[in-house]
């Protein structure tokens, strides 16, 4: 079941218990206080004309009066007090009634002077009957007042009926309303239910749109805060496989010209009768491509498995340079290109070996870049070290994915270099091991400009 | 028999130095460009071409740059493609070009594809000579001597693959292949049947080599 409808119902059965509760204590309440007041009313009536009746007859009569003169005597004094619900029992019987009923036979009053009140049901109708007894001249008398009450009881009945009536278009109103706010306050609650169901089927850019201030808008705060680190795991999540598809489509595709060739070079030899020169051509190019796999595979294991090894210590970068130098001496020379190198620091925090072969690489790619006799800068000062060449550049829209593994601006030139399109993925990841920025500054026929800028303020 | 003369585009030397010993030794004659630029400027000059195979990636101007240089001249085009990703096939297709290959090839598939496209072109050579019997594919005929030796549709298509790519031994797989399709996993032994009946009906046993384990191969030296 809903939430709002549990609220709801639960809310509508407390408020009909309390109307109906209340209202009926109300109700019986007001009934015998009705019925207490015309009682009270009815035995003061009863009491006056008992007292009244009393002073008068002994006011005209005494004990000497004849019996004759003394009955018509309170036979008048009593009609004089008398009202339409007065009643006056002798000892013979009635001696005077305004009224049907017999009180005489349902209230008898012995000779005690005791008022006595009954409510009886006599003949569908309430007959409320106050009598007491009374010595006068040596006789007894009743004296009664009965009064029809049903007035009183219908007057109750048609007031529950209101009552009810009244009740009930509370309750319906009272209904409404609750189940109009009820919903209207768990709407907010229904709309995140919904964006939840979105965000479960991969919608994950959803977000609660809920502005209240009460525990469900917090509730919605906190769920959209939820949303957003689940949103931005899950875009690092597909950002990294995407970057390995890209990663093992270039591999591949890297791996097919070399297999290209291996295949028909042993398909050749396998099927054909080549003579002994053609076949030693086959067989070194098989041979040839059988390296470059190799070297593409030793390139790919140090990029995979770089994190694992690395040992940042402070290096002299003066041994560093020398070191490099000497290493690249002959690829210079070969190439006509001379390096220079400037060193205006002490020492940085590095991995020596990593580093080493992130500049030999930035230095190959600069010779390569530029025509024999160009110089190169091999420079470091402040907290950066950085290649400088003037050779051709990097054109403007190849530079964002130069770090790309397998991307190669010029590819047959690069190829025929020796170049596997992984020399800068490898400068990219060992500055990034290093926390270390790759700012590359170049333009096409000037030079080019790589900057590794290592954390940390500049030191002099 | 005038030869039919290729031209290849492909910037790999491994690759184009393969596909050129591989097409000499099928009877073809070749020329090698590794640059696309240069291949455009050759054909001015010479433009005798039965057949282009053109690699897509490269230097100078690429191999679908190319295609209109080569329509030009009416050479019919065969890419040679490290793309797998069929747009580049599509596009490659509906420029004009007749077929395309996708590197990794192994040699045979190249040559079948270079045959098709010679034959639909009508430059293939109809008429095969091996000793003293001639196929002839047109009217599918073979004659040994001068009488005409009648076979059976299956050795006709096993004894013509053997004979365009006589002197090169087919792996048995293959053969099933191209002559009942790609995808054939039925016994290969069944092509033994039609060798035997080959070697005997056309009394050429001592040419008809079994390579064991590998395939047959059709001498003719």
């Amino acid at each position: 079941m809903r939430l709002w409808k549990k609220i709801s119902i639960i809310t509508i059965v407390i408020l009909l218990a309390v109307v109906v509760t209340c209202s009926t204590l109300l109700l019986l309440q007001a009934k015998d206080s009705m019925i207490q007041l015309t009682t009270e009313q009815a035995q003061t009536e009863q009491r006056n004309l008992s007292t009244s009746f009393s002073e008068m007859v002994q006011y005209y009569l005494d004990n000497e009066s004849k019996p004759v003169v003394k009955q018509s005597g309170i036979n008048y004094c009593f009609k004089r007090l008398a009202g339409n619900s007065s009643v006056l029992i002798g000892g013979d019987g009635t001696i005077y009634s305004a009224v049907s009923v017999k009180p005489e036979k349902i209230l008898p009053i012995d000779s005690s002077h005791e008022q006595r009140t009954s409510l009886e049901k006599i003949e569908g109708r309430n007959i409320l009957i106050v009598g007491s007894g009374l010595i006068l001249l040596n006789d007894s008398y009743s004296v009664y007042i009965v009064k029809d009450v049903t007035g009183i009881f219908n007057n109750i009945a048609a007031m529950t009926w209101r009552f009810v009536l009244i009740c009930g278009i509370g309750v319906i109103a009272g209904t409404l309303l609750i189940i109009l706010f009820v919903r209207k306050a768990s709407k907010p609650l229904i709309s995140l239910q919904d964006i939840t169901r979105r965000i479960a089927v991969g919608e994950y850019d959803k977000r609660a749109q809920i502005q209240s201030k009460d525990e469900v808008g917090g509730l919605a705060r906190d769920f959209n805060a939820m949303a957003d680190a689940v949103q931005s795991h899950i875009s690092d999540l597909e950002d990294t496989a995407k970057r390995q598809q890209l990663f093992i489509g270039g591999l591949t595709h890297e791996f097919k010209t070399p297999m290209t060739s291996m295949i028909i070079h042993s398909d050749t030899l396998l099927s054909a009768d080549l003579s002994k020169e053609e076949a030693q051509n086959s067989l070194i190019h098989i041979h040839a491509q059988c390296r470059w796999l190799e070297r593409l595979t030793q390139k790919l294991l140090k990029l995979i498995t770089l994190e694992e090894d690395i040992r940042i210590q402070p290096e002299n970068i003066k041994r560093l340079f020398d070191d490099i130098i000497e290493s690249t001496a002959e690829a210079m020379r070969e190439r006509n290109t001379p390096l220079k190198s400037e060193c205006n620091l002490e020492t940085l925090k590095m991995d020596y070996d990593l580093m080493k072969s992130l500049l030999i690489n930035l230095i190959d790619n600069a010779s390569k870049a530029s025509e024999p006799g160009q110089p190169i800068a091999l420079r470091a000062y402040g907290n950066t070290l950085e290649v400088q060449d003037n050779g051709k550049g990097i054109p403007q829209g190849d530079i964002e994915r130069i770090t790309d593994p397998f991307y190669m601006v010029d590819r047959s030139r690069s190829k025929k270099n020796g170049g596997s399109g992984l020399g800068m993925a490898l400068v990219k990841r060992i500055a990034d091991a290093h926390d270390a920025r790759l700012v590359i500054d170049s333009q096409t026929n000037v030079g080019t400009t790589m900057k590794i800028i290592f954390p940390g303020n500049p030191s002099s | 028999m005038v030869k039919n003369r290729i031209l290849i585009v492909e910037d790999d030397r491994a690759i184009s130095d393969g596909i050129a010993v591989n097409l000499q030794y099928s009877g073809y004659e070749y020329m090698v460009f590794a640059d696309g630029q240069e291949a455009a400027d050759s054909l001015g000059a010479d433009h005798s071409y039965d057949l282009a195979l053109l690699d897509i990636m490269l230097p100078g101007i690429g191999g679908f740059e190319l295609l209109p240089y080569m329509k030009k001249y009416n050479i019919p085009v065969i890419y040679l493609t490290a793309k797998s990703d069929t747009l580049s096939e599509i596009k490659g297709l509906r420029d004009g070009a007749e077929d395309y290959i996708i590197k990794p090839f192994d040699v045979l598939t190249l040559l079948v594809r270079v045959e098709k496209v010679l034959e639909r072109t009508g430059k293939l050579n109809q008429i095969l000579r091996i000793g003293d019997i001639t196929l002839d594919l047109e009217n599918r005929i073979v004659t040994k001597g001068s009488e005409e030796v009648v076979l059976k549709p299956l050795e006709f298509e096993v004894f013509t693959m053997l004979a365009k790519y006589k002197n090169r031994t087919i792996l048995r797989e293959k053969l099933l292949n191209e002559i009942w399709g790609a995808d054939f996993f039925g016994d290969t032994h069944t092509i033994d049947v039609h060798i035997a009946n080959l070697r005997k009906k056309l009394d050429i046993a001592d040419r008809i080599k079994t390579i064991p384990k590998y395939g047959y191969r059709l001498e003719d030296k």
